[in-house]
């Protein structure tokens, strides 16, 4: 099969408000930084002709929100453009079968949001329930997140203080990254009696406020040496969702995100992930769902999370060395961010936090309440 | 499956319920809006000027769509106009963000400022000058008395004359 590459991304840095500057000069200066980096321009024979955006109608509170940012994603002149109304790893996916399909051979994809311009973002989430019933009982990504917590800690045994752990070392791998965003040192002590949010989330548990836009250039296997000369393959990519209905659902395992690894493994021809894999970007959004979703990576065993927090499973396999979602990255484009830190791995060129000897990484997102949609890609050098 | 008859028919069990979405939101203006609305508090018009194509673009934008490039140098245009284009109301209907309803008719008038080059900035017309609004006369804005740098700072444009 014919391979779709990342050849360059580019990060802006995330902040808990990034009050001096709008979406739209913040996507301006990720252009500008991946335009410089690969000279890539708009239009002609060779310039980009379609672009892929991401971002969130209510996040940027008007419907139809890739409208207002046509101009500096290059698409404003008479140029094709989709967006991704979903998690932004998802529009890896949709640029790969752009490319694959031979409609076209270059992708600008960009993705922005800032969860600062709303008062609460758990008035977005309540938003993402009917207007009947779940809206009503206040439901929201938070509380949803405490039942499956619950669900899952019993199921797997996991502790309050393994959830420290967690929370903690993703804060010393912040400090080496210089896109994230929140970096002050925590001792386990700290975690385990902070405010408790929503029984039994603690709020060091939850993943702070964050603003951010996040940009990369994809090609087909034929034009990415034009761009770079250190070129990252999407070789594997799944999605899969779950039900709505949260009385439906298995909480304390993630089903949905089983099907979407074995989609995108099977896809990237791995059949042991435990052996190829070593390095993951999980979107941690709160810090029970590290070792959740390393489960349904199929990197932890089944049940076994609380152990294998204890065992430096993270380490092992290189867990978001970027500092992860607990870090601090918006919403809808963790997953993004997740491809960007990755590359920039597999490449090479992550500096400070860079693992060693990294060839293969698995690239987690999800979007609804308590991981109700999933998507996985792999990337390889 | 259901039959046709069944699907259209009336059920009486069909409720309808009332909600409002409200979510409290707070935008920033990031410095070149903020330029702008500045501008507008001490009646001025600021435009910016794209580095390459050389356009105008009022309200100000920080990047030419058509070029692709940041634009930052600003520019004053107006503060009078001509009207290029206009349209007229005749329908109510609620403002969403006052749940009040405009008088009609009113009108929004497409206005190319002095100086500024293809672009247009859309406001209103006073009501009164409806009746003699036609493409090609001149206008001037109506300030606010108040002006705390927001789109009201200019109450509506008026005819030149």
């Amino acid at each position: 099969m014919k391979r779709v590459a990342i050849c360059a991304v580019a990060q802006h840095e995330i902040k808990g408000n990034i009050w001096c500057k709008r979406f739209q000069e913040m996507l301006m200066d990720i252009l500008e930084e991946l335009q410089g980096e690969t000279g890539f321009t708009f239009g002609g024979e060779t310039g980009v002709k379609n672009i892929i955006t991401c971002s969130d109608d209510f996040f940027d509170a008007r419907t139809i929100s890739d409208n207002a940012v046509n101009d500096v994603v290059g698409a404003g002149n008479y140029r094709g453009e989709q967006k991704m109304a979903q998690e932004g790893l998802n529009g890896i996916g949709y640029a790969m079968a752009v490319i694959l399909s031979g409609h076209d051979d270059v992708i600008y994809l960009a993705g922005h949001c800032k969860e600062s311009l709303t008062a609460s973002r758990n008035q977005i989430a309540n938003m993402a329930y009917d207007p009947f019933y779940g809206r009503c009982l206040g439901l929201d990504y938070l509380n949803t997140a405490g039942l499956q917590a619950r669900a899952y800690m019993e199921k797997s045994r996991i502790t309050q203080e393994q959830l420290a752990k967690v929370v903690v070392r993703a804060r010393q791998w912040a400090s080496r990254n210089a896109y994230a965003n929140e970096k002050t040192q925590l001792n386990l002590g700290d975690v385990m009696f902070s405010p408790v949010l929503c029984d039994p989330i603690r709020s060091l548990h939850a993943y702070p406020v964050s603003d951010g836009a996040v940009g990369m250039l994809l090609a087909s296997e034929e034009r990415a040496r034009e761009f770079t000369d250190n070129p990252v393959w999407i070789t594997g990519f799944g999605n899969c969702m779950d039900d709505y209905f949260m009385g439906r659902r298995d909480l304390a395992s993630s089903s949905a995100l089983k099907k979407a690894a074995h989609q995108a493994y099977q896809m990237a021809g791995i059949k042991k992930p435990q052996k190829s894999v070593n390095l993951v970007e999980a979107m941690d959004c709160y810090a029970y769902q590290q070792p959740l979703w390393l489960e349904g990576l199929g990197l932890c065993e089944e049940g076994k999370g609380g152990d294998f927090i204890d065992e430096q499973g993270p380490a092992r396999y290189n867990v978001n060395l970027s500092g992860g979602m607990l870090a601090g990255r918006p919403l809808m484009i963790g997953g993004l961010y997740g491809v960007a830190e990755a590359v920039l791995q597999l490449q090479g060129r992550a500096h400070e936090h860079q693992a060693a000897d990294a060839n293969c990484a698995v690239v987690q997102s999800t979007t609804g309440g308590a991981g109700q949609f999933q998507t996985v890609a792999v990337l390889e050098r | 499956m259901m039959t046709k008859d069944k699907r259209n028919a009336p059920a009486e069990e069909l409720i309808s319920i009332q909600v409002v979405n409200a979510i409290d939101c707070a935008f920033p203006t990031g410095s070149i809006m903020g330029k702008w609305f500045r501008g507008l508090k001490e009646k001025k018009f600021y435009a910016t000027r794209c580095p390459s194509c050389g356009r105008t673009m009022t309200p100000p934008r920080g990047c030419c769509a058509l070029c692709v490039v940041r634009s930052e140098e600003f520019v004053e245009v107006g503060p009078k106009g001509t009207v290029e284009n206009y349209d007229i109301a005749y329908y109510a209907s609620p403002d969403p963000l006052t749940g009040k309803v405009r008088s009609t008719p009113y009108a929004a008038v497409f206005v190319r400022m002095d100086g500024s080059d293809r672009d247009i900035f859309t406001h209103a017309i006073r009501d009164e000058d409806i009746p003699r609004l036609k493409r090609g006369v001149r206008v001037r804005p109506v300030w606010n008395e108040v002006r705390t740098g927001s789109i009201e700072d200019m109450l509506y444009f008026e005819i030149d004359a």
